[in-house]
């Protein structure tokens, strides 16, 4: 173009783009005419301060043209002056930049509707680049300068460490990064995203910049958590409702050291009455009171961690001591059933890792159902075994078979769903409470009908890694 | 104390801590005992000849309180029994006191309560092998009869006059005169309320409860 004249010559190809054809005379105005008129401002200021300042511009703008068509240009120019310095010119070449404009706006529409935030981290320049979403859900101000502290000071001090390792992890190994951290804003604010990105490398392997994003997912996480704590809670209430079944075989657990201790303390103020102490044995029998006092207290701390709340704390744990452990609890229930307890333990079991309580409230229930089943066996065929066993594929299987009712074919299919009972007061969660349970511990369960008569149910646990029995 | 030095109490627990200390107690207050941890086990035990009770738990695996007693019963045995319970049995409690129980205890029972038991069981262990002593003297006194004088007795005792006796078994006055004074030497009773006391006491059922 000529400054002087806005005088333009225009490629065939510039003509085609703008729809004007090879005759007719070009000027800076007729050139304006095709520009949206909202961008007609921002054009002309480029170009006249490109000539004003012997300088260039870099411009995006729509034009409108003629058969009604609108499309995004890029145009960038410069002005080239002649060697005598007599007459100047500004050059430039436009492009049509519609389609990567229109994804982009997508894009940006998308981003904007899923609140999904942009960012970019250029690994050579050490730079981080946050967009308006990204600074929002980390509390930043939108004019705040953003380096890799900003990031880090922003991370919940309990996930930063874990966001730091899976990032650098992500962008050495050349993997994709994507990991769910809470953030924390200076006002304490807590709220949980999901950040994903893409690292880009040369071709020596050196990661350039990785790009992705990040968006809030604080309502899922907050529904999860719901959830879960909805779980535990039921699963603490069916855990009571078995304790609850147990108190006749709680009160004669308790009675039997209670009278121990009662009649040994009787016995020593009869001896010292009768002025004949036997010292010994005075000290044997002070032992055993002492020995029934502990044996009281182990009764009341088992049912203690029976009832408790939180049960989250996953350790390695013995099976057969699990076993062990219940059978002791439901033995004076069993007398009552006039049920015979049989056990069957592996002696070579390897460790799983397992919450004790929790696997504790299975195998109880398990139990307290099988002396359902068999309230109408006979009382000479009322039997239960409880087995513990390694299978090949190194998973333990604990089992209990009763010889009651067995399962009929119409519930066989429905035993462990949910709000589902064939007992007249029952609410159909311990099973499916059960079900939970042993799946959140990676293992199965399942019902069957025995040989002979009654049932088998049995669960299958992972064993741990690496430990083996003790 | 006033049962006999040949008193033995028992106790039968299958727990350890509740044999332990009743052993004890029962020791310091001057009672012989023996403990077990089962029904069955006592059962293999030769029967005390002096008297003897029983303290057992209602509830063990295997023979419980309940089953112990019948046994006992169907033995004609005389110790008596005294049930402890670690659960609140009331309708176990009931039958076996119909069956003839001193008394059913809930652990963890007063010292006093459980002696205070086991001084009325063995002062009742004492009466009973009393009588089932008579019992077995009038028996064996019975038994010098023969079938024959032991058939006229049995009718003399009720109350009838010889001839109809003789009626009644189809022979002559004079035979039944025979058999009847035979029958007084052998017994040596020299009445017929004498006789009477007699045959009362050997069909004493030997498990009445006073």
């Amino acid at each position: 173009m000529d400054p002087v004249t806005t005088e333009i010559w225009m490629s065939e190809s510039a003509r085609t783009l703008f729809q004007f054809d090879s005759q007719t005379h070009l000027n800076h105005a007729a050139l304006q005419n095709r520009v949206h008129p909202e961008d007609r401002a921002l054009r002309d200021s480029a170009v006249k301060h490109a000539i004003e300042t012997q300088g260039q511009y870099e411009i995006e703008y729509r034009a409108l043209l003629p058969d009604g068509t609108l499309q995004w240009i890029a145009s960038r120019g410069r002005c080239i002056t002649a060697k005598d310095g007599t007459s100047t010119r500004l050059i430039g070449v436009s492009i049509d930049v519609t389609p990567q404009k229109e994804a982009q706006d997508l894009f940006r529409l998308a981003a904007e509707g899923s609140h999904l935030g942009v960012w970019h981290w250029d690994e050579v320049a050490k730079t981080l680049t946050w967009d308006g979403a990204t600074r929002e859900m980390f509390g930043i101000p939108a004019d705040a300068e953003i380096t890799i502290d900003t990031f880090y000071t922003a991370l919940h001090p309990d996930d930063a460490e874990r966001v730091k390792q899976t990032w650098r992890h992500a962008l050495e190994l050349r993997l994709p990064y994507q990991i769910e951290f809470r953030t924390q804003r200076p006002n304490g604010t807590v709220r949980w995203v999901d950040a994903r990105g893409h690292g880009y490398y040369d071709e020596a392997g050196k990661p350039l910049w990785m790009t992705g994003v990040v968006f809030d997912i604080t309502d899922r996480k907050e529904a999860e958590l719901q959830t879960q704590q909805n779980r535990e809670e039921l699963s603490h209430l069916s855990r009571v409702a078995a304790m609850g079944e147990l108190t006749a075989s709680i009160a004669h657990e308790l009675n039997q050291p209670l009278s121990g201790i009662t009649s040994n303390a009787a016995a020593g103020q009869r001896f010292i009455n009768r002025g004949k102490v036997d010292l010994r044995e005075l000290h044997d029998l002070l032992g055993d009171i002492a020995a029934d006092g502990r044996r009281a207290g182990d009764v009341i701390r088992g049912i203690q961690g029976m009832m408790k709340k939180d049960v989250s704390a996953r350790r390695p744990i013995n099976l057969n001591d699990i076993v062990i452990r219940v059978v002791r609890m439901v033995k004076a229930s069993a007398m009552l059933h006039s049920c015979e307890l049989g056990t069957f333990l592996d002696p070579d079991l390897p460790m799983v890792e397992g919450d004790p309580v929790q696997v504790q409230q299975v195998l109880l229930n398990l139990i307290l159902n099988a002396f359902d089943a068999m309230h109408d066996t006979p009382v000479t065929h009322r039997k239960m075994v409880i087995a513990t066993e390694r299978n090949v594929d190194g998973t333990i299987r604990t089992s209990v078979r009763d010889y009651g009712v067995g399962i009929s074919q119409e519930v066989q299919g429905r035993l462990f769903e949910q709000f589902f009972t064939t007992k007249a007061n029952g609410l159909g969660m311990g099973l499916s409470i059960v079900r939970s349970i042993v799946e959140s511990h990676g293992g199965t369960i399942a019902a069957e009908n025995a040989d002979g008569s009654g049932a088998r149910f049995q669960f299958t646990l992972p064993a741990c890694a690496e430990t083996s029995s003790v | 104390m006033m049962t006999p030095p040949s008193s033995l109490v028992f106790v039968i627990d299958d727990d350890a801590s509740v044999r332990k200390g009743l052993t004890r107690l029962l020791r310091s207050a001057g009672y012989k005992n023996e403990v077990f941890e089962s029904a069955s086990d006592f059962l293999q035990r030769e029967q005390h000849a002096g008297p003897a009770c029983v303290i057992v738990d209602v509830r063990m695996p295997g023979l419980n309180g309940m089953d112990l007693q019948e046994a006992l019963i169907q033995r004609r045995r005389e110790e008596q029994l005294i049930f402890i319970t670690g659960h609140g049995d009331i309708s176990m409690c009931a039958q076996a006191m119909k069956a003839g129980a001193v008394d059913f205890l809930p652990k963890p029972f007063r010292d006093d309560e459980l002696l205070g038991c086991v001084e009325r069981a063995l002062i009742r262990s004492a009466g009973q092998r009393q009588r089932s002593l008579g019992e077995n003297e009038a028996r064996s006194r019975l038994g010098l009869l023969t079938p024959r004088e032991l058939e006229v007795m049995q009718l003399v005792v009720t109350g009838m006059l010889n001839k109809q006796i003789a009626g009644e078994l189809g022979t002559a006055e004079k035979t039944i005169k025979v058999h009847r004074g035979r029958a007084m030497r052998k017994l040596n009773v020299t009445s017929v309320a004498e006789l009477v006391r007699l045959t009362e006491k050997a069909s004493l059922a030997p498990v009445t409860v006073v």
